[in-house]
């Protein structure tokens, strides 16, 4: 009776494993499409990144146009900045929901890397420039371990950079292994979680109160 | 009218050994402990797909299993004599419904004799004066209420025919149901049950129009395709009939047992007796309006589940019982098992989630706050690619819901949308938690109440 009773079972087996299959091809295309939009995103990044840098260098080695290239960068700034914030929240989002895809860390460790170059970007500028309207926030965070403190942080920051658009954010999670994300660290004494580096001065534990942070930001 | 007082009652106790509490109790923690170290320990993601997996498969043997049989089952011949019929409708303060029952069991046709047993089981609301009154109905009374199961024992003693249809004094059958149930009797001595495709009473509320769409899934579709197969697990109150000498033999209803019906049913598998479904007609039956109501109604149901489980552990997996044993029965307490499991596992990670999200709040209220509206926002937004596995799982399902329409032919239409949608999105948030409070109540040996 048993061997007869594990025929429709094999079927379904069957059924499932081909169904798990043609599940797990929608999946991968799906994690496939999504990281691809990812790399589109943070390639974009990069690009910006490069052509700063480029006139940059231009503006130095070639005509010493001040005015054209700061122009440019007071023009640009705003929208790089909040999109490069806006992409961090999205990458650890997509992260979360695929399963197919390994080619996040890749991706993750690239928009880092072009996060800290146009963070780099806009302060050789403000330099080059004397002054821009802009304020750079340096924002130091955890994500191997749970940290309440930090989300906190980030909501006070997100929050600020609704009334405050002058004010640029660049976040980097201080407990991966990106050296580029160690120097910064190291170059600021960050020894905890949440941190602020406002233009150049450290806020270690990060500030709870927008004022705080506001009164940093004229201060 | 006829009246009968019973006054030696004989309780038939089951002689099979239910597993001490304590040991039960030490043997479950560990189970549930080590459940949720492996949940706690593993992503969500994985649980996940697991959990689809699973359910896939269990869908999958099903949609074969309906596709190679049960939808082909035939409407069994007339038999060449009728047997007389006993139906035992038995009563407890059940003064607002019982009346309806008994005029529909009177209207009933049958080409055989049947007779109508109303067994008051000590009734304080005045129905058992008014049932006296009665005609064409023999009533017994119990002085002390003993329950359903004792109630229903003491009728069969006192039954003259061949079958007895044991009816719930809050269901209504069709004109047909003796008719067409009879004659599944006759196709196999073995048979020892027949049971009616039970659905919802006029409903009302919310609540009751999902039941009513569960009952034809339940009583519809799946019974249809495990009775295909001979592997019902229970024969439902509400109406079912059964073959006396099996029950005798059996030794009646067990009734120690919070889900007699179940039992029975596990008892007659065990003997090696079968029990089919008739779909040809059906019974209308009331269903809790309110969820306090259908709480403890599924408590009692889970609980006797869980009881019966473990009386008829050796059945599981057992080759000897056919696809009873092998696919019914582990499937059914699987399914009960891991909606429990993944209750408490979502219980426990809610309330993870929920801290976490309170923190941000203690730092700063309106850091709290936009820490919420963006994680909410990213977070309702992003769709999670495991759940694509489950939507194939939901394909299946509602070619089930389909063809569960057709067999109560029921036009699906606009109104069945929202009962639908509840359904399938917090219906088994409800039954999961039920079944964990069931296993909970059960380790710890809570008391039974009906």
């Amino acid at each position: 009776m048993a061997n007869k009773a594990s025929s429709p079972y094999m079927k379904a087996a069957l059924l499932t494993l081909a169904i798990a299959l043609l599940g797990f091809f929608f999946i991968t295309q799906l994690d496939s499409m999504r990281a691809g939009e990812l790399r589109e995103a943070v390639d974009e990044l990069r690009l910006q990144s490069d052509s700063e840098r480029l006139l940059y260098l231009y503006s130095q080695v070639m005509d010493n146009n001040t005015a054209e290239l700061c122009g440019y960068v007071s023009n640009t700034e705003e929208s790089k900045a909040s999109r490069a914030y806006a992409l961090s929240e999205k990458i650890r989002y997509y992260e979360q929901s695929n399963i197919m895809n390994s080619d996040y860390e890749k991706i993750k460790g690239q928009y880092y890397l072009a996060n800290a170059a146009l963070y780099l970007n806009t302060r050789a500028m403000e330099k080059y420039c004397g002054s821009t309207p802009y304020r750079t926030v340096l924002f130091f965070y955890k994500v191997k371990e749970d940290c309440p403190q930090c989300r906190a942080q980030g909501g006070v920051l997100d929050s600020l950079r609704k009334t405050h658009p002058e004010m640029q954010v660049f976040a980097f999670p201080s407990d991966t292994d990106y050296e580029f994300v160690n120097v910064f660290l190291r170059r600021h004494n960050i020894t905890g979680v949440p941190s602020l580096v406002i233009d150049d001065r450290v806020v270690l534990g990060g500030l709870s109160d927008e004022a705080a942070v506001e009164s940093r930001l004229s201060g | 009218m006829k009246r009968l007082l019973d006054k030696k009652h004989e309780y038939r106790r089951s002689t099979i050994r239910i597993p001490e509490r304590r040991e039960l109790a030490i043997i479950g923690m560990a189970v549930l402990a080590l459940c949720v170290f492996t949940f706690l320990a593993i992503s969500y993601q994985v649980i996940f797909i697991a959990y689809t997996m699973l359910s896939l498969f269990i869908f999958c043997s099903y949609l074969i299993l309906w596709l190679e049989g049960a939808k082909q089952e035939e409407t069994p011949p007339d038999p060449e004599s009728w047997p007389d019929v006993t139906v035992i409708v038995p009563s407890f303060n059940t003064g607002d419904t019982i009346f309806e029952c008994l005029d529909a069991c009177r209207r009933m046709e049958y080409k055989g004799k049947f007779d109508i047993l109303v067994v008051d089981d000590g009734s304080t609301d005045g129905s058992y004066e008014k049932l006296c009154g009665m005609g064409g109905i023999s009533i017994l009374r119990n002085e002390k209420n003993r329950g359903k199961a004792a109630a229903l024992n003491f009728a069969i003693r006192h039954a003259k025919g061949k079958l007895v249809a044991c009816i719930d004094s809050d269901t209504y059958p069709r004109k047909d149901v003796l008719e067409k149930a009879a004659r599944h009797f006759y196709r196999d001595d073995k048979v020892a049950s027949v049971v009616v495709f039970v659905c919802v009473n006029k409903p009302k509320t919310m609540l009751q129009r999902v039941q009513e769409i569960e009952y034809w899934i339940s009583f519809g579709f799946f019974f249809k395709t495990i009775a295909s197969i001979d592997g019902l697990y229970v024969t439902p109150g509400p109406t079912a009939l059964y073959r006396k000498d099996i029950l005798d033999k059996l030794g009646g209803f067990d009734e120690q047992n919070l889900t007699e019906d179940m039992e029975i049913a596990l008892r007659m598998q065990k003997h090696g007796y079968k029990i089919r479904a008739c779909h040809e007609t059906m019974v209308l039956t009331e269903v809790p309006g309110t969820l306090p109501k259908l709480f403890r109604q599924r408590l009692r149901w889970y609980r006797g589940g869980v009881m019966n489980v473990l009386k008829y552990i050796e059945l599981f997996f057992n080759p000897k019982y056919g696809d009873f044993g092998i696919f019914i029965l582990p499937t059914t307490l699987g399914s009960g098992f891991f909606a429990a499991l993944f209750m408490a596992w979502t219980i426990m990670s809610l309330s993870r989630n929920f801290f976490d999200w309170l923190t941000p709040f203690t730092y700063n209220f309106s850091a709290g706050l936009s820490a919420t509206v963006a994680g909410a926002g990213n977070g309702m937004v992003m769709f999670q690619s495991a759940w694509l596995l489950g939507m194939f799982s939901l394909a299946i399902w509602a070619y089930f819901l389909v063809k569960s329409f057709e067999i109560s032919g029921t036009r699906p239409g606009r109104k069945h949308i929202l009962p639908l949608i509840c359904m399938l999105w917090l219906y088994p948030i409800f039954t999961g938690f039920v079944f964990m409070v069931a296993y909970i109540y059960e380790l710890f040996g809570v008391k039974y109440h009906w």
